[in-house]
């Protein structure tokens, strides 16, 4: 990224937060949590410790950074090696990313660029480059609605089993579009706050139904036909053993038309013409919450600071009042649309507040500052 | 008798269970030398309790009749009494271990009115009987009936304690989980609060007081030498640690789990992952554990299999640091540990290094 631009983002960063300084409300009990900000031009800085949350504000119009985080643990001195900082709980936290999704759309919007001869390619990345054979490859990992909705479905389903499962009460859980490619779920609750990480790994493989073994929900290639089906679970019963046999008996497979529900999913499992283990696996994937494993067992870690830019998009991460409706493109471009001038390299489509852009190849163009940065955060543009 | 919740614990209650407040109260009543001639049928009783429970690993039960349960109501403090007086942790263990898996054979076949108190009692655990949950839409009595599920448990409470069971049935993903609560059968929820009925009857025992003038007592002294001459001798560990060769709180653990003494999961975890990176086996930490001590070793090595990653996820644990520890209230701290963050910093004649060999 060229000076010139990296000076106009912070500029613009810089504007924001200081004509948004209610907008950025302060965590509860920020006191207690690490804060950390990583500047255009140096390394994170973390171990900060925020006592007048206003005073932090005026600092990130000073610095303008271009990632804003806070900690989901509260400590005894935010300010002191990790070691030391003297843990006291946390909130409970979630990440889901549309990149660990195996959507088929990165096929189509996923770019590559060779740093050599200048090739784009679409789709995956390649060994080396198909035309000059050199492995010098930039990758551009982008995302589009369908990513999103399928990140928005993920964190529905989650959401589902904290409330279901967990007991956790809907007012202890905010939903975030996190800026770019995903979501974050955070959880305050007093019942929960003081898991450690071990404990906590435990929810993780719990939403990721990792190591469901079917022995103990009543699947049994020994027992006869009739004693399995007085063994399997019922669709209401709590947990993965209902959402599972749902899962089974919502298949749809003509030859078991005559068969109640439970006697339909004791077929399935006996059935010769269907694999079992991999219907079971598909089955995981579909009814799961695919999060990211490493976030919610690391009580270390700091996350985005609600309503602070993201630096790969220039979008805000935003609080999602209503999941369902939330409209990621819209609701969380937050900069103005005063038109600025950019040299475009190349780009995919997009869409931002129901305006769609490109695709677009080798280019100079007047575009509104949302889009403009867009383009610039995901380096695929420079100011003109 | 104590009324606690809607259950009220009587007579009966207090024999099985002689741990409970009441039988203590009861106890403050009385001047403990007349417990303490040799005629005294509790003092002969609380011998025999204890050189049965030594020998057989399970104490035994006095339920015949109505003298004979306040016979053993009383007795068990006095036993305590007389195994804390014989100063041999080993003996304590033993014993805390014979009482604790008497009262775990009483609760397989406890009354389920009777199980949520006792736990709130003693443990201070809040459970509830499963079929109080029924008004919640997705759980019916089919649901409990088919599954044997008596009792539910707070879902952090289930975690904190079912983390150091190794089999993948108590990952709470096997688990049936709804509203925050997991669902348990009585076998389940004893085998999940065993090691805790253990550490409440050895925590018993370790802060009883007793007062120098009572020790000198003939009866007493005379009781505790004819225990001692028939108690069992503390089995030997394979593999022992010298003073200094670790750090102390892996020292303290190391010593802790060769005395037979009840050692937190913390403390557990911590000696494993630090002898793992101090280029110990699986092998030679499972010989650490004595045998003939309550250990299953099959729980052991599947437990030391796991932190080593050749079990469950695959996962190789690090070693936790001295602030997490000193938060787990197993920080053992000596000036030799200097200004370390982690047990793995810490030098001595024959350091460990980070790559788990020693120096030479």
């Amino acid at each position: 990224m060229e000076e010139k631009t990296v000076n106009f983002l912070k500029k613009t960063f810089s504007e924001y937060y200081k004509n948004n300084k209610s907008r950025i409300s302060e965590p509860s009990r920020f006191t207690e949590r690490e804060f950390g900000y990583w500047p255009f031009d140096g390394f994170m800085q973390r171990h900060l410790s925020v006592t007048k949350f206003s005073t932090f504000i005026d600092e990130l119009v000073l610095k303008a950074p271009k990632g804003v985080y806070a900690s989901c643990s509260y400590y005894d001195d935010p300010t002191l090696p990790m070691e030391e900082k003297g843990w006291n709980g946390g909130d409970l936290a979630f990440d889901i990313d549309c990149d660990d999704l195996e959507l088929k759309c990165k096929q189509e919007h996923d770019r590559w660029f060779c740093r050599d001869c200048k090739k784009i390619g679409i789709g995956l990345r390649p060994k080396a480059c198909t035309k000059c054979k050199e492995n010098k490859i930039t990758v551009l990992n982008w995302s589009c609605i369908l990513c999103l909705d399928a990140a928005k479905d993920e964190i529905i389903k989650l959401n589902d089993i904290l409330i279901n499962d967990f007991g956790i009460n809907k007012k202890e859980i905010s939903i975030f579009f996190s800026g770019n490619k995903g979501y974050h779920l955070t959880v305050e609750s007093l019942v929960y706050e003081k898991l450690d990480k071990h404990e906590r790994r435990e929810i993780v493989n719990y939403v990721l139904a990792k190591e469901l073994d079917l022995k103990y929900m009543g699947f049994d290639k020994k027992t006869s036909f009739q004693d399995l089906i007085l063994r399997l679970p019922q669709s209401n019963e709590p947990g993965w053993r209902g959402r599972l046999i749902q899962f089974f008996e919502n298949y749809e497979d003509n030859s078991f038309a005559n068969f109640n529900k439970t006697e339909k999913v004791a077929k399935i499992y006996n059935s010769k013409n269907i694999r079992f283990n991999t219907l079971f696996d598909e089955g995981i994937k579909k009814i799961r919450s695919t999060i990211d494993p490493l976030v919610t067992s690391d009580t270390s870690r700091i996350f985005r600071l609600p309503n602070s830019l993201h630096e790969k998009s220039g979008l805000c991460k935003t609080l999602c009042n209503s999941i369902d409706s939330f409209d990621p493109y819209t609701q969380s471009v937050v900069l103005d649309n005063e038109p600025i001038k950019i040299d475009i390299n190349f780009s995919p489509k997009f869409t931002l507040k129901g305006v769609s852009y490109g695709p677009y190849k080798k280019t100079t163009l007047s575009l509104p500052k949302y889009a403009g940065v867009y383009l610039m955060s995901n380096k695929l543009a420079e100011i003109a | 008798m104590i009324t606690i919740l809607n259950y009220i614990i009587g007579g009966d209650d207090e024999s099985k269970y002689p741990f409970l407040p009441e039988v203590g109260k009861q106890m403050s009543g009385h001047n403990i030398q007349d417990f303490l001639n040799s005629d005294s049928p509790i003092l002969e009783n609380a011998k025999d309790r204890i050189i049965y429970g030594l020998k057989h690993g399970t104490s035994p039960e006095f339920n015949e009749t109505i003298e004979m349960k306040t016979i053993a109501k009383f007795s068990f403090p006095i036993a305590m009494l007389l195994i804390k007086s014989t100063n041999q942790s080993y003996l304590i263990s033993r014993f805390a271990l014979a009482e604790s898996r008497r009262v775990e054979e009483i609760l397989h076949n406890e009354n389920p009115d009777v199980i949520p108190q006792i736990f709130k009692t003693i443990l201070n655990i809040q459970l509830s009987q499963s079929k109080d949950v029924k008004e919640e839409s997705n759980i019916t009595s089919e649901f409990l009936l088919k599954n044997r599920f008596k009792y539910k448990i707070n879902l952090s409470d289930y975690l904190s304690r079912s983390i150091s069971l190794p089999k993948i049935q108590w990952r709470l993903v096997n688990r049936s989980v709804s509203n925050g609560y997991v669902f348990l059968t009585q076998d389940e929820l004893i085998t999940l609060l065993r090691e805790e009925i253990y550490q409440m009857i050895r925590s018993k025992i370790d802060e009883l007081k007793i007062p120098p003038t009572l020790l000198e007592e003939t009866a007493l002294k005379s009781t505790i030498e004819q225990i001692l001459k028939v108690a069992p001798r503390p089995p030997k560990a394979k593999v022992r640690v010298f003073s200094g060769e670790y750090p102390p709180c892996v020292t303290k653990a190391v010593e802790m789990i060769q005395k037979g003494d009840q050692v937190p999961h913390s403390g557990k975890f911590l000696m494993t992952t630090f002898l793992l990176r101090a280029g110990k086996t699986v092998d030679e930490i499972i010989d650490m554990y004595p045998t003939n001590l309550g250990f299953n070793q099959n729980i052991t090595r599947y437990q030391v299999e796991h932190i080593a990653g050749l079990k469950g996820g695959g996962t190789k644990y690090d070693v936790p640091s001295c602030s997490t520890m000193k938060m787990k209230d197993f920080c053992y701290k000596t000036d030799a540990c200097g200004t370390i963050k982690n047990p793995l910093q810490f030098t001595n004649k024959n350091p460990v290094k980070k790559n788990g060999r020693k120096n030479s």
